[in-house]
């Protein structure tokens, strides 16, 4: 029964999250200067006729509010059009989708796999010199750009060493050599700053976690140091680590993988995006930004239960 | 005297553990903390030795040594700690130290609440350590820990030995913190002040199962405390400690009939009776413990000592006031001096204010 309360809580709440983030998507584009969109879709030599006509018939000259209920009305029916070409958001979307997903899942993997090493690495060599190196590296992946990191990386591997192919996205389908070919480099730059700061964050707990009682319980076990390692320290530091993860992929997929498809011309959604943001285009603007928000929404209700799985003190609280 | 001499004089016939010279010292910033100085003791076979003095005495880091558990870059360790066939727990290497931990010495430890991982049911946290040292299936190991449970008091014990540690209460979880430490059969129980963090009712019961478990299996206990009343209860020799040193050392009843050391006066002076009217303050030792850093010279107590007299800047040896006796103290007064000074009000102990001087 209560996890029944706690599941409609979240539901109500994931609702009220999607419309507050659709209504100020949608204003924004209100508040904009230039933000007219019958003047772009009548065109550069549009009469103010053909304007006032287009307005009218796009419905533009409504209310705000039913406006914004005909635009809601058209992406739940996936009907939704650009304003810019006439296709709908939906086909463009699904025609991105695999390359961006590419490039967060891979760049996801990336970095929690060597976030972890680094951080344990560090924790276990605290003070000298790799830890040393460690956190230099973890700092200098933090605070670079990724716009800065991914075309430092672009000019020295792809056009000076040739190591790597140009921008652009092969499908996995296709040649799954040329697509990891392809990824390789936005997959470090995304991964980068994730490293650096799941680096960081692992460190410390693991070394708070090394000298509590509990640890102290499992050397006087006679555990091998090894098992103490991994079933009594990592395991418990982990679970602060698993919940970030799921945070970050959400974040990264509702909106950082921008800049990174924008600098190796992937053509995912993000790019999509970027286009379309430039082009004050709403509908595909407000479709990926409600996707994203959904996404993030989703992503935090599986880290609860991912919470509840990885810490049994969490599971009695909650039901 | 060497203490060796001391040894032999000893009634112990038959002892498990023998503790000589163990010293242990820190480098900190600050300098060198010399946290144990020169500590030797013996436990015998099924006996409790208590070890007692207040924060910072170095009783707990003397126990923790033991089980190789101070070992650290900045640590040093000298002296030595045998068991019964020889083995050397100080300078064991890390792996012989790893057999000897959980298997023949066992410790638990203050906080109950904090001692067991929390992401494990406790079954399985006694069945890891079973594993660690013998080769029994994981099945096995859980229903040896189950009858483990079921030994220390654990109602339901094959149900819950499937809970999970926050699902027990304090007292509960020391039971389960016992259980896991005589899973192995050690030769010695290390109990590092086990009953402080619990309340006063639960410690009478732990205290009684400890001892319930040790008149069943032969467990040596050393007991790391600063409660005389829990001293009173179940120990059968005191070690008393001040300042990384021993002061005092003998047998229980003696510690409370005929206390040498003043220290010892100051900590039964500051134990509420409930056979004499109460005062308004609990009498209490003056000043704080000694920097570790920079230990007085000579008597480490002489600043906090009311009978402080020019011979206490020369170093006190442990020693026997009276031939074959095994109650020694470190205290230069002679023994007429120490039993006319530790009266006050008819009483052992310190009055309220130390007022007293004395020479």
């Amino acid at each position: 029964m209560d996890i029944a309360i706690f599941a409609l809580k979240r539901l109500a709440s994931a609702i009220v999250v999607l419309f507050a983030v659709s209504v100020l998507t949608f204003l924004i584009f209100f508040a904009i200067p230039n933000g007219d969109p019958a003047l772009r879709l009548a065109g550069r030599t549009a009469t103010a006729q053909t304007i006032a006509t287009v307005r009218h018939d796009y419905g533009f000259d409504r209310p705000l509010w039913v406006q914004y209920g005909k635009v809601m009305k058209q992406i739940l029916d996936g009907s939704i059009q650009s304003y810019t070409q006439h296709v709908t958001v939906f086909s463009q979307i699904k025609r991105g989708l695999p390359a961006t997903l590419s490039l967060a899942i891979g760049a996801a993997i990336i970095w929690l796999i060597v976030g972890i090493v680094l951080g344990v690495i560090g924790a276990l060599r605290a003070g000298k010199a790799t830890d040393v190196a460690i956190s230099t590296f973890s700092f200098v992946g933090i605070s670079a750009p990724s716009f800065v990191l991914g075309s430092i990386l672009l000019y020295l591997l792809t056009y000076k060493l040739r190591i790597f192919p140009p921008g652009g996205y092969t499908p996995i389908t296709q040649n799954p050599i040329q697509w990891a070919e392809h990824l390789v480099l936005p997959w470090v730059t995304l991964a980068v700053l994730y490293i650096g700061v799941y680096a960081q964050v692992l460190r410390s707990t693991v070394l708070d976690a090394m000298t509590t009682d509990a640890v102290r319980t499992a050397h006087a076990k006679g555990l091998s140091p090894t098992r103490v390692m991994i079933k009594h320290v990592l395991r418990v530091s982990l679970i602060p680590i698993a919940s970030l993860w799921g945070l970050d992929f959400a974040a990264v997929l509702g909106g950082s993988t921008l800049v990174v498809e924008s600098v190796f011309n992937l053509n995912g959604v993000g790019q999509y995006a970027a286009d379309s943001v430039r082009s004050l285009d709403v509908p595909p603007v407000l479709v990926i930004t409600l996707l994203g928000a959904c996404f993030v929404v989703l992503m935090n209700a599986i880290v609860d239960v991912l919470y509840a799985v990885l810490d049994p003190r969490i599971r009695t609280t909650t039901s | 005297m060497s203490d060796i001499e001391v040894f032999q004089r000893a009634p112990i016939t038959d002892e498990v553990l023998r503790v000589e010279h163990l010293k242990v010292s820190f480098r900190t910033e600050r300098g060198v903390v010399q946290a144990v100085d020169d500590v030797s003791f013996r436990v015998g076979r099924g006996e409790v030795l208590a070890i007692v003095g207040e924060s910072g005495s170095g009783k707990s880091v003397s126990a923790m040594t033991l089980m190789g558990l101070t070992r650290s870059p900045n640590a040093t360790i000298s002296g030595s700690a045998r068991l019964a066939d020889g083995t050397e727990l100080v300078t064991a290497s890390d792996r012989d130290l790893q057999r000897v931990r959980g298997s023949r010495v066992a410790m638990i430890f203050q906080d109950p609440m904090s001692a067991l991982t929390p992401v494990y049911r406790v079954g399985d946290q006694i069945a890891e350590q079973i594993r660690a040292h013998e080769k029994v299936s994981k099945a096995a190991a859980r229903a040896r820990a189950v009858e483990l449970l079921e030994r220390v008091g654990i109602p339901r014990a094959a149900e819950r030995s499937r809970a999970y540690p926050h699902q027990f209460s304090g007292g509960m979880r020391q039971r389960v913190m016992i259980a896991m430490a005589l899973s192995c059969s050690p030769e010695i129980l290390i109990a590092d002040e086990p009953t402080t963090a619990l309340d006063v009712t639960i410690q009478s019961q732990i205290l009684a199962e400890i001892e319930d478990l040790r008149q069943e299996t032969g467990v040596a206990v050393l007991l790391i405390t600063h409660d005389l009343g829990v001293v009173a209860e179940v120990a059968s020799r005191v070690v008393v400690m001040y300042a990384g040193r021993v002061v005092e050392e003998c047998e229980v009843h003696e510690i409370f009939k005929d206390p040498l050391h003043p220290y010892t006066w100051g900590l039964l002076g500051s134990v509420p009776r409930i056979d004499k009217v109460r005062p308004d303050r609990l009498p209490t030792i003056q000043g704080s413990p000694p920097s570790l850093l920079r230990p007085p010279s000579g008597c480490h107590f002489k600043t906090r000592c009311p009978h402080r007299f020019a011979e206490c800047d020369r170093e006190p040896e442990l020693r026997a006031l009276e031939p074959n006796s095994v109650h020694r103290d470190r205290c230069h007064l002679s023994l007429q001096d120490k039993r006319a000074l530790r009266i006050v009000d008819g009483a052992i102990g310190l009055p309220i204010p130390v007022e007293k001087e004395l020479s």
